[in-house]
């Protein structure tokens, strides 16, 4: 689908827009003429260059994805659009303009509340990328411009969604690797050629049964996790990743756009009634609620909660969600992780004692 | 003839009297404090644990240092102190009108609702100067119940003091989203912990925005809606101008000070900079809060007409920029005493604003909430990184500076994520800069004496007198 998507998004001249939040209004991105790449590059293993700018106090997520930018060429992406998510995202913005100083970089004053001021400051916000999009790329970003992307969008986290559905069997189709390469796969590409490509996968899927052990069912949240290696790792040990709370994952593709007259109202709108991330800083109990109903919904037998170092949004609120959520009787699984895999041994060792500790 | 004079006459005399007066005091807030309590059926705050740690640093501030000096430290120092253990006085006597608040939201609008404001981080970031054993226990008590090391250690010696139980509860906390994650994250477990209602008040991404200051206006008016349902009453807004008017004295006597500091020699700086600036975190807009103030631009303004510099001969002028290591609160001194160096302005010292216009409602509050929303740190951390370099460079020029100390607080991620910028930039300004590692709070990290040593590594290779 990758290599599809890519060399589809070439044929059309298509121009790839890098971004690395869950809260970036894809829609926007996703305009025709344009497309959205969430970006990720797990596979780089070291940071050099990018420590010489960012801190080693700094997210290795910030710090690889600042490696992977610098040592590719200048024209590698054609525009990148942050938001002012957190304390590291907001400092690899401001060393991106930095080092590299790319034609095209905006960053969204993205809110940390959900009323209506809010909305309105977000709705805002998004006016203000739409003209700089449009008076950059030279692209119609009207209502109607908007509209088509937004159906194609919903569809995409509706088929999504479809395929996560799945994972509520006994006996799931899919396994969490697989929906992680899946969505990865989504934010990545044209949707012009994920959407058909992931309604074929789903009705291939929905009848597949697969020959699978696991000895338990768990849920996977916690800060950015795009490596299907990782969930590999988790699986391998016996443990099903059935559900997940992460922003590469349900944080990005739940809840669709509404339909509202005005899209952009509509767009702000869903950003800020997803799932929100820890650095919405009211908003815990509806955190804490939706990852209840998934846990019950998926019928999870425990939960595992990653936070990478140095994520201080995570790291605070891994520590609040693991008392709370073992003390409504889930078991819980506490790790902290580097943004590229590493200590494989290790955590194969604490999955399999948590196994344990649940008499699975 | 007033006994201060009678004091600052007498060789000697300073340091004791403000020792015993120190002393006194303490006891006289231990039986104010002791009697409330113990009629409440509660453990009462011991105030010698402040008062104790005052007359550590009485010494470490005032050893050798002019009498003039030694009252500015003196009355600096044991005013704000004396503020912070009436606040416990008043806390034990009135649990009910408590209100916890982090250090970016100001204390004027609650003092104007008759609630009483505490700022918690202010506890945290001063146990480190004088008890610095405590502050590893507090930080490890943290880290014990689950956060990780790598959280800045002021928001964890501060659920430290909070988990062992050290400050009396309050009736309802006002926090925000600024100045970083971490400070911000850590009032979750706050709240859960003390279980009261939190108002959590939000300033945008850049507050420059022109946009901003509407949004943080309603952010605030919110506030004081919560607190006035906390009080019982509303906001009283002749109250609320009373204080206004007087922060504005404060702040012009404050500009004054600014002034004579840029002369050459400085006739002021150094550890009187922060210390005087606490008035505006824990008094600001009181009678007590301008005393402070005027007590040091009192001794500046002597100096400066006796063409006097802080120290003897002034060597050198250097900005600290950044988080100043509070593991080491001798560092301004020992800069004065060691490298003639005075410090002329700092990052967190660098309040500038302007006055407050207390002509109507709407001016004041719309003044009060720029305050809050561009308070230094607050307005360096948020917003692109021209936030925090332009302040540094206008304040490089006008104090005459001629080196900058950036205090890199190792788990600042904010701060820690700039420094190539700030490098380069200060290199192609041609600005010498210090970036010294450091932990504003866990000693363990880098000791005071480790701290020193990056100081005069700088000291005496890029900024050595040939």
């Amino acid at each position: 689908m990758t290599a599809a998507g890519e060399e589809t998004a070439k044929k059309e001249g298509l121009r790839r827009i890098a971004y690395f939040c869950s809260y970036t209004p894809e829609e926007l991105l996703s305009v025709p003429g344009l497309y959205g790449v969430r970006m990720h590059a797990p596979n780089t293993i070291t940071t050099e260059t990018a420590d010489s700018y960012l801190g080693l106090f700094n997210c290795s997520y910030t710090r690889s994805m600042l490696e992977a930018i610098l040592c590719r060429e200048p024209d590698w992406m054609d525009g990148f659009v942050f938001t002012a998510g957190c304390d590291h995202l907001r400092r690899l913005y401001d060393n991106l303009l930095h080092a590299a100083n790319p034609a095209f970089c905006h960053i969204l004053g993205l809110p940390y509340k959900t009323h209506s001021d809010a909305r309105e400051w977000y709705r805002d916000e998004l006016v203000l990328l739409r003209d700089a999009m449009a008076n950059y790329f030279g692209l119609p970003m009207g209502d109607e411009a908007l509209r088509e992307a937004i159906e194609s969008c919903n569809e995409n986290r509706r088929l999504i969604a479809s395929l996560n559905a799945l994972r509520k069997g006994r006996n799931p189709p899919v396994s969490g690797e697989d929906v992680q390469r899946i969505v990865i796969a989504s934010f990545s590409q044209p949707k012009s050629v994920v959407n058909p490509a992931l309604s074929e996968l789903l009705e291939q899927v929905r009848v597949a049964e697969p020959d699978r052990t696991f000895r338990a069912r768990v849920l996977l949240m916690g800060s950015q996790l795009d490596d299907p290696a990782y969930i590999r790792v988790i699986e391998e040990a016996g443990a099903l990743v059935v559900a997940d709370g992460y922003c590469f994952g349900s944080l990005q593709y739940e809840h669709a756009v509404g339909r509202e007259p005005d899209p952009l109202r509509a767009i702000a709108a869903r950003y800020l009634d997803k799932i929100p991330c820890p650095r919405m800083f009211d908003a815990y109990p509806q955190r804490h609620k939706r990852i209840v109903e998934i846990a019950r919904a998926f019928g999870v037998q425990g939960i595992i909660i990653q936070a990478m170092k140095f994520c201080d949004c995570w790291g605070i609120e891994a520590n609040v969600f693991l008392n709370n959520l073992r003390e409504e009787g889930f078991p819980v699984l506490r790790l902290e992780r580097e943004y590229a895999l590493g200590g494989i041994g290790q955590l194969r060792t604490r999955v399999q004692a948590f196994l344990e500790s649940m008499g699975c | 003839m007033a006994l201060m004079d009678l004091v600052k006459r007498t060789p000697g005399a300073v340091y004791p009297y403000f020792l015993m007066r120190s002393a006194l005091l303490g006891l006289r807030a231990m039986m104010s404090i002791g009697y409330a309590s113990l009629k409440r059926g509660e453990k009462p705050f011991n105030p010698n644990m402040i008062k104790d740690r005052e007359r550590n640093l009485f010494k470490l501030w005032m050893e050798g240092r002019p009498p003039d000096y030694q009252v500015a430290v003196g009355e600096t120092l044991s005013l704000t102190v004396d503020h912070s253990v009436d606040v416990f006085s008043r806390m034990a006597r009135e649990p009910e009108k408590l209100i916890w608040h982090e250090d970016i939201i100001p204390p004027e609008i609650i003092q104007a609702m008759d609630l009483i404001p505490f700022m918690v981080e202010g506890m945290a970031g001063t146990v480190p100067m004088v008890a610095p054993a405590q502050t590893h226990h507090l930080i490890d008590v943290a880290e014990n119940a689950g956060y990780p090391g790598d959280i800045c250690s002021l928001p964890k010696t501060t659920l430290g003091m909070i988990f062992e139980g050290l400050l009396p509860p309050p009736r309802a906390i006002v926090c925000s989203n600024s100045p970083c994650d971490g400070g911000m994250s850590s009032y979750l477990p706050i709240e859960q912990k003390v279980e009261v209602p939190v108002c959590r008040v939000e300033f945008p991404w850049n507050v420059y925005e022109p946009r901003a200051r509407e949004y943080c206006l309603k952010e605030v008016w919110r506030m004081i809606r919560f607190l006035e349902e906390i009080a019982g009453h509303p906001l009283d807004m002749d109250r609320l101008r009373e204080i206004c008017q007087t922060r504005n004295r404060m702040h012009e006597a404050t500009l004054e000070l600014w002034e004579l500091i840029k002369h050459r020699p400085s006739p002021m700086g150094g550890v009187l900079l922060p210390l005087s600036h606490m008035a505006y975190q824990v008094c600001p807009g009181t009678p007590l809060g301008l005393r402070i103030i005027e007590g040091v631009l009192k001794v500046a303004r002597a100096n400066y007409k006796e063409g006097r510099g802080l120290v003897e001969e002034e060597k050198h002028r250097a900005i600290m920029w950044g988080a100043y290591p509070a593991v080491c609160p001798d560092l301004y001194k020992w800069l004065e005493d060691n490298y003639g160096t005075v410090t002329v302005m700092e990052m967190l010292t660098y309040n500038r604003h302007p006055f407050i216009d207390t002509s109507s409602e709407a001016s004041m509050m719309r003044d009060l909430v720029d305050i809050m929303a561009k308070a230094p740190m607050a307005r360096h951390t948020r917003g692109p990184v021209e936030n925090f370099l332009s302040d540094l460079f206008r304040v490089y020029e006008d104090f005459q500076a001629d080196m900058v100390i950036m205090g890199a607080h190792q788990s600042c991620k904010n701060t820690r994520a700039v420094l190539r910028i700030l490098r380069e930039s200060c290199r192609r300004e041609e600005i010498p800069l210090l970036i010294i590692d450091h932990d504003i709070c866990d000693a363990r990290v880098v000791s005071p004496e480790g701290i020193k040593s990056q100081v005069s590594d700088f000291m005496d290779t890029v900024m050595r007198d040939d």
